[in-house]
């Protein structure tokens, strides 16, 4: 046996372009063998059409597309080790649920008394023990979900793809699946790709994040790197909630954000190599503002605001400042901490090792 | 004993009234339906003497046509002329119906317009057009004969089982295509495509996945071609030569030439039957495939 690649799979430059407007632009990425990885971005920046091209179903414009550390491009669907989840699950209606598990075993040709072991394990490991004789159209949302998962799992596959498979589920059940697919994932050590445009759902899943926009990778990272380093400012944005401030740097690691009197160190690090007087915007996570009377002794990061909207979601409460220019402030900190009086000033203030800078 | 206004009884008007929404199905059936058939079948229990209908309760005029070899070879003929028509239909229709469903995009509208044109011309002038095809002098002879294949004219061409099968197969096209289109339109395309995503070829796809959901419109189709297939008298009349009698024709024999009412009667009841039975089991086939699309 050759050496396998390290990759389960590994795009290289990768475009789909549909006549004068380019689905997916240049994406190259490499997902490493028993990873999680997720498909980030709005509605229309490529997802799909991404993971149709591992899948098969949609052949790249230009670049290559390797799995297992061999090209596919060229390869139909029916030649590829790989299962997909679908959307709307796709389950055949004209097979009960043990028959479409075992669908893609009688295609492999594997043995009938194996594929009969292997879809009684699956039933088991989706929670759906005796539901095998059921008619798919019987399935609740949840189960139907089950199924398709289960007989795009049964077949083992180089890599697992899964286009918004929890989309068509209700919140409640969204997040038990989500639970539960991570267990599947761990315990069974197969590479997952999934689309969402769910910021949530990708940051809860995932080992790793692809973000993209406008058909264009934008940074593929842990997810706590694309929160707290974000590449870009969509995905600062993007990923999370942020409020950006424009702002410019000075000499000596300074930051001046357009008239605010902030007087923030930034490291080396957090300049990322820019020089001074690049454009930024500084990235302030809400839950790291705190807001008061008067800042903390470590928050070197100071504004006044006006205390213009409180909105108590249970544990927490986000609060929200404007700014002398017109500029807006959103804090989220604990709901045991007094709120502050709407209508009145406040200070509302960060450390400066917490902030980030993005290109303008 | 509800009273009236009572609420059961306000509950079972309203049901009603949808229901009444029937009634002129329901008078059409029985004016056009239910009444000549209640004809037939009590005239083909009278009897006749010396060209008087006489009436009785009597098997008799069963036993005796069904004693007649002629009154077989014509069903037989019937039978097999139908039962020819409906597979050459499905073979044909097959992929008509799917490009159309799967392939066509926007231009589906109008090729199913143009599927069901052929049934804005009259049936006659079909007809006539398939004599100046089919005929000795006529275009498919000429054709054959220029290109030297044959030096004498095709001559069972026209006035034959063949002319009446191609006459009919053109004409039962569009009833196979259109609940074929209707079955294949409600398979997603996501289901072809996660057959193929678990490794089954094109091939195998379409034998796993794609005909067993067409089989609704297959039965449906099939059922079209056959009843109408099996009783067919036009374009039998028309193109079949008188030679070799279709069972239709047979029963317009015995009604109009031997004017033996009661026979022909009793032979339009076996084909009565023979269409509902094989109504009954296509509706049996058809609950199970649709059971198993819903
Ligand atoms: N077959 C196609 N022909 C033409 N354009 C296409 C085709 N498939 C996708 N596109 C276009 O490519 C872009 C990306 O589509 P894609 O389906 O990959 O987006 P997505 O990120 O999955 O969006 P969503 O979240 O809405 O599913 C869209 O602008 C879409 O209109
Ligand atoms: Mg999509």
């Amino acid at each position: 046996m050759t050496e396998l690649s390290p990759n389960a799979v590994e795009l290289r430059a990768v475009s789909k372009v549909y006549g004068a407007s380019t689905a997916v632009r240049e994406v190259s990425m490499e997902i490493p063998r028993g990873a999680f990885v997720t498909i980030l971005g709005p509605s229309g920046c490529g997802k799909s059409t991404l993971l149709r091209m591992i899948s098969g179903f949609v052949t790249p414009s230009s670049g290559d597309v390797l799995i297992d550390g061999v090209s596919v491009v060229g390869a139909a669907p029916y030649e590829r080790d790989t299962a997909m989840v679908f959307q709307d699950y796709a389950l055949f209606p004209h097979r009960t649920v043990a028959q479409n598990l075992a669908f893609g075993l009688r295609m492999r040709k594997v043995a009938k008394a194996e594929i009969e072991r292997r879809v009684e394990a699956m039933l088991e490991l989706v929670n759906l023990s005796g539901f095998g004789d059921r008619r798919v159209s019987q399935m609740s949302g949840g189960q139907a979900q089950r199924v398709a998962l289960g007989r795009a799992l049964i077949v083992r596959p180089a890599v697992l793809l899964l286009d918004e498979p929890l989309g068509a589920l209700d919140l409640k059940l969204r997040r038990q699946m989500q639970a539960e697919l991570k267990t599947i994932h761990r315990d069974l050590g197969l590479t997952f790709v999934a689309v969402t445009h769910d910021q949530d759902e990708a940051l809860t899943l995932s080992d790793r994040i692809a973000v993209m926009n406008g058909g264009a990778l934008e940074q593929f990272d842990t997810p706590e790197n694309l929160y707290r380093r974000p590449a870009t400012r969509f995905v600062a944005d993007f990923v999370g909630n942020a409020n950006l401030l424009e702002a410019r740097l000075g000499a000596d690691g300074r930051v001046e954000a357009q008239g605010l009197p902030l007087a923030l160190f930034l490291t080396p690090a957090q300049r990322g190599g820019r020089a001074a007087g690049a454009a930024v915007a500084l990235v302030v996570r809400p839950e790291t503002i705190a807001v008061g009377a008067a800042a903390p002794e470590s928050h070197d990061g100071r504004v006044e605001a006006r205390v213009e909207e409180i909105m108590f979601s249970g544990a927490n409460q986000q609060i929200v400042g404007r700014l002398p220019d017109g500029r807006r402030l959103t804090a989220h900190q604990s709901a045991a901490l007094p709120a502050p009086e709407r209508g009145a000033n406040a200070v509302f203030s960060w450390p400066s090792q917490s902030v980030w800078l993005v290109d303008a | 004993m509800a009273m009236p206004g009572s609420p059961r009884r306000r509950t079972s008007l309203t049901a009603l009234l949808p229901t009444a929404g029937l009634l002129p199905l329901v008078l059409w059936q029985i004016v056009f339906f239910v009444v000549p058939v209640a004809l037939i079948v009590g005239l083909s229990v009278w009897r006749r003497e010396n060209y008087r209908l006489i009436p009785d309760f009597t098997f008799n005029n069963y036993a005796a046509i069904l004693a007649r070899p002629a009154i077989w070879r014509a069903l037989l003929l019937s039978a097999e002329t139908a039962a020819f028509v409906t597979v050459v239909c499905a073979v044909l229709a097959y992929p008509v119906a799917y490009f159309i469903a799967k392939k066509a995009g926007r231009w589906r509208g109008l090729l199913l317009v143009a599927v069901i044109a052929p049934f804005w011309v009259s049936i006659v002038m079909r007809v006539a057009a398939w004599r100046l095809l089919l005929g000795e002098r006529g275009v498919i002879n000429q054709m054959i004969m220029a290109l030297g294949l044959t030096d004498e004219p095709l001559s069972f061409l026209l006035y034959s089982p063949v002319s009446t099968a191609i006459g009919l197969i053109y004409a039962y096209l569009p009833l196979y295509v259109l609940p074929l289109y209707a079955a294949i339109s409600n398979i997603h395309d996501s289901w072809i495509d996660a057959a193929m995503d678990l490794n089954a070829s094109p091939a195998r796809t379409f034998f796993e996945v794609i005909l067993p959901l067409s089989a609704p419109g297959l039965v449906v189709g099939a059922v079209f071609c056959f009843v109408f297939g099996l009783g067919e008298f036009v374009t039998p009349a028309l193109l079949g030569g008188g030679k070799q009698l279709m069972f239709s024709q047979v029963i317009q024999d015995e009604f109009q030439r031997r004017l033996d009412w009661p026979s022909g009667a009793a032979m339009a009841v076996v084909l009565l039957v023979l269409v509902f039975a094989s109504l009954a089991l296509s509706m049996k086939w058809i609950r199970r495939a649709s059971g198993e699309a819903a």
